[in-house]
């Protein structure tokens, strides 16, 4: 780590941010198209409908905007560190499902994301030591 | 449900995938890396670390290999449940400790270790679905 540790850290809870933008960006989209994908031929026409939303393209935009700012942090972190705290991507997104997409996310879900909180905190642990 | 079971040669494919996928974080890595160690402060210096970036063939490489996972993952999943493939995903973790460890010679402390596989376990919890319930996703 040749980076500030916290600087570093919110630079990857941003790229974990974006990619939540990004995945629950395209789901809105993939829900919004009422479409059956049973082949090669159906799954290119479902990508074709989604590409003509708006809403595609902002997810499109933050997945860019994600790698870029992981790249930045790359600059000044280890790739075995960035790799590990961008797991939090996970948490934002189970969260970001059950506040904005009302998913249901059961018991079982949650106490995944407590692991990954706590694998998150150990690598956290592990850099400023 | 036969599309919960996971014959061979597609967990030889997921499995694949994660390798593909971690030299494509290899590349990343190594873009950042030929960037030096620049300080972004305005609109125009972060420009120009992105054009520097986009100037690096490893981007690129990286990026062709997330399209190629994209597309293989894409046609696993259409033979096998999103639930059943999902778990292979967390291995990412640990791959990636083990390029950087080889490959970057990246110092990585036993903590380090346990919280990589504490999330690689997590990961496996998350997208893991007992195959009586099927709620959540349509």
């Amino acid at each position: 780590m040749t980076g500030p540790l916290a600087f570093v850290i919110f630079l990857i809870v941003l790229t974990s941010v974006c990619d939540t933008v990004n995945h629950l960006g395209l789901k809105a989209c993939a829900d919004a198209v009422e479409f059956k994908v049973v082949g090669g031929g159906t799954l290119v026409r479902f990508a074709l409908r989604i590409l003509r939303m708006p809403l595609a393209w902002v997810s499109i935009g933050f997945s860019f905007l994600s790698l870029f700012i992981m790249l930045y942090a790359l600059t000044m972190a280890n790739l075995s560190f960035a790799f590990s705290i961008d797991s939090m991507h996970h948490v934002f997104i189970a969260l970001g499902a059950r506040i904005f997409l009302k998913e249901n996310i059961g018991w079982q879900r949650w106490m995944g994301t407590i692991v990954i909180v706590i694998g998150i905190v150990l690598v956290g642990l592990s850099a400023s030591a | 449900m036969s599309k919960r079971s996971v014959p061979p040669i597609i967990l030889s494919v997921l499995f694949l995938n994660e390798a593909v996928d971690s030299l494509a974080q290899y590349c990343f890595k190594r873009t950042a890396l030929a960037q030096g160690a620049p300080s972004i402060r305005s609109l125009a210096e972060a420009g120009s670390f992105v054009t520097g970036a986009l100037a690096s063939g490893y981007l690129w490489l990286g990026i062709a290999a997330v399209a190629l996972v994209f597309v293989s993952w894409t046609t696993v999943l259409s033979k096998v449940d999103l639930s059943a493939a999902m778990p292979v995903t967390s291995f990412s973790y640990p791959f990636v400790a083990l390029v950087s460890l080889v490959f970057l010679h990246e110092r990585i402390p036993a903590m380090q270790w346990c919280g990589i596989l504490l999330i690689m376990a997590g990961v496996a919890i998350v997208s893991w679905e007992p195959e009586q319930e099927k709620g959540g996703a349509p």
